[in-house]
């Protein structure tokens, strides 16, 4: 894998292991829980994620459509860590077989979404991932702290 | 980092600071943002496998590597701060 691949990897999979933090001793009815009734669960949160990093870095920009369905998605529930870090585990090995295949020119080329139609580098489709898994990593470490201090 | 021209950067003293207001953090944001694009103008794809050292800790990175924290780093604080404005927002609604 060139370097700049591994360095994504290695960035995704920090974001992981911070995740993993946050989620790490709690029960399957802490999991579930909202700091508040609009926001989203650990669980929600940890789906939703490894549902856009299968969508941006497979369906996207690897071209290999997994036909998901966002019909369940921020309603699943009842799922346990073992479950949720499994899932991460999953995803992060798939991203490491698309991103193998790639080389540095690849990140100009452009990508078109089967969902909406638009046109994106494969550079956009890639950092538009790692940011948003990180942004929600971000909830969980505060979702975790409130838990903790509740 | 990646354009290597120091800041000299006092991480300690970015967790004290208080009393700023929001038209003062905006214009922080949007100056950090064009200088972003000074430095990422001079760039091309091959400069993401070069190595470079950090100064702070003598550790290498490459420009790649780089760049892709500072994005992730920006996007954690972020959501840091929205779950922050939500529960912001539902105390002093309750």
């Amino acid at each position: 894998m060139l370097s700049f691949y591994s360095d994504y990897l290695d960035r995704v999979q920090d974001l992981h292991n911070d995740i993993k933090k946050s989620i790490s001793g709690l029960t399957v009815e802490a999991l579930d829980w909202k700091p508040q009734p609009e926001m989203n669960s650990f669980t929600v949160l940890v789906d939703h994620v490894v549902y856009a990093e299968r969508y941006l870095v497979g369906d996207m920009t690897g071209q290999e459509s997994a036909n998901q369905s966002i019909e369940t998605a921020f309603t699943v529930s009842g799922l346990d860590e073992t479950t949720l870090v499994q899932k991460l585990d999953d995803v992060l090995a798939y991203t490491e077989k698309v991103l193998d295949k790639f080389t540095l020119d690849d990140l100009d080329k452009k990508i078109v979404s089967a969902k909406s139609g638009n046109s994106f580098t494969i550079s956009r489709s890639l950092l538009h991932s790692l940011e948003h898994t990180a942004s929600h990593m971000g909830h969980m470490q505060v979702m975790r702290d409130i838990w903790d201090y509740r | 980092m990646t354009g290597q021209e120091s800041s000299d950067r006092n991480r300690d003293s970015e967790f004290v600071v208080e009393r700023l207001d929001e038209a003062k953090l905006v214009q922080r944001l949007d100056d950090s943002l064009a200088y972003i694009e000074t430095v990422l103008e001079k760039l091309t794809l091959d400069d993401f496998n070069t190595e470079i050292r950090s100064e702070r800790n003598q550790r290498s990175f490459t420009i790649g590597w780089s760049l892709l924290h500072a994005l992730e780093h920006t996007a954690t604080h972020m959501g840091h701060m929205q779950v922050m404005r939500d529960m912001w927002d539902g105390r002093t609604h309750s």
